[in-house]
């Protein structure tokens, strides 16, 4: 669920576009995952307390 | 009909009821695969020869119960001719389990039912002092439930930390779940995975965002002694991590020989195990290894 909501939000973004996300530690292996499988990149990551803070570059032009 | 020859019946797989006269019969299937061709074979037995049921066992087996004593024969040869075979039971090495292994399953490290059908050909059926079960998970997420068998076999993913693309975010560090990664927090070439407690399941290599945690190579981890029934116990690891399948058939060759040396009548490879210890199972199946690679 949590990637979906990821995807979504992505989607609403342009090829290239960065997006921040909050993902707790339970959710991180299946959200990364699924965006590297994806072609999206992850350009940033760092700890925010009890949860980590991710910044995303949307996949250039596949999606949809 | 007397002792001797149920024993032998026994030995093929075909195990008396509690009604008189009657046998359920065990199939041999490997790694719980069969084919359609298979299963229609089968389904048409059960009709023909059993009361038109199967048993699906625990250990991904097949059973035909409720088969008459006189139907034995006819219903091993209908069998034979769909390539379907009969099962064994008694002191022998058991049907061996596995997944579905890394051609089907995403999570999947090693080729579970290839390395099932191998070790099938060379052990299935062998005489052992008492009953001997293989079981291959091709991963850490360890579905076949290898520590219960006399020898479980695990997929293992290891990883290889690189200094240099690591962005220190920490996440390996996080998804770990036995919490061995520890990444420096400066840089430099401190080893960052503590090998002894690494259960191999790839995790931190998937979230890894910067690719600074690849997989170095795959294998398989060995268990040995394990058991279910009335005194459970979990197989215990042995020999670090092998690399081949040809690596893991002699090793598994040298357990059996083992416990064809050491195992008494009756006796379960791990009660032998407690008998010998552990380290004279790994000293000698290691020495067999360097002699016959």
């Amino acid at each position: 669920m949590t990637f979906v909501k990821v995807k979504m939000a992505l989607q609403k973004i342009g090829p290239s576009g960065k997006l921040d996300i909050l993902l707790k530690e339970e959710a991180l292996k299946n959200v990364i995952s699924s965006l590297k499988a994806e072609g999206h990149k992850v350009t940033r990551a760092e700890r925010r307390d009890t949860v980590f803070l991710l910044e995303v570059e949307r996949e250039s032009n596949r999606m949809e | 009909m007397n002792e001797a020859d149920y024993k032998e019946l026994k030995k093929g797989g075909m195990m008396r009821q509690k009604e008189a006269g009657l046998f359920s019969v065990r199939l041999h299937v490997v790694g719980g695969r069969l084919t359609t061709h298979q299963m229609r074979a089968i389904q048409e037995a059960a009709d023909r020869f059993g009361r038109g049921s199967v048993h699906l066992t625990v250990r991904q087996g097949v059973e035909i119960p409720f088969v008459p004593t006189d139907s034995l024969a006819a219903l091993k040869e209908f069998l034979s001719r769909s390539g379907v075979g009969v099962g064994v039971c008694g002191p022998t090495v058991r049907t061996v389990t596995a997944c579905q292994g890394c051609r089907v399953c995403p999570s999947g490290a090693i080729d579970s039912p290839a390395l099932a059908d191998a070790v099938d050909r060379e052990f299935y059926g062998k005489q052992v002092p008492h009953k001997f079960k293989v079981g291959i998970s091709g991963c850490a997420n360890n579905c076949i439930k290898a520590e219960e068998n006399d020898i479980g076999i695990k997929g293992f993913v290891q990883p290889r930390w690189s200094g240099d693309a690591c962005t220190f975010c920490k996440i390996c560090e996080a998804v770990c779940p036995t919490k061995v990664v520890r990444i420096p927090s400066g840089g430099g070439s401190v080893e960052a995975v503590d090998l002894s407690g690494c259960i191999g399941c790839g995790d931190c290599i998937e979230a890894c965002p910067s690719g600074a945690m690849e997989e170095e190579s795959r294998g398989y981890q060995i268990f040995a002694g394990g058991k279910f029934g009335r005194i459970p116990s979990l197989g215990k690891k042995i020999l670090g991590i092998l690399r081949t399948p040809e690596e893991v058939v002699a090793a598994i060759a040298a357990v059996v020989d083992f416990f064809r040396a050491h195992g008494k009548a009756k006796e379960r490879f791990g009660d032998t195990l407690r008998r010998t210890g552990l380290p004279a199972l790994e000293t000698n199946v290691r020495e067999r290894m360097v002699r016959n690679p």
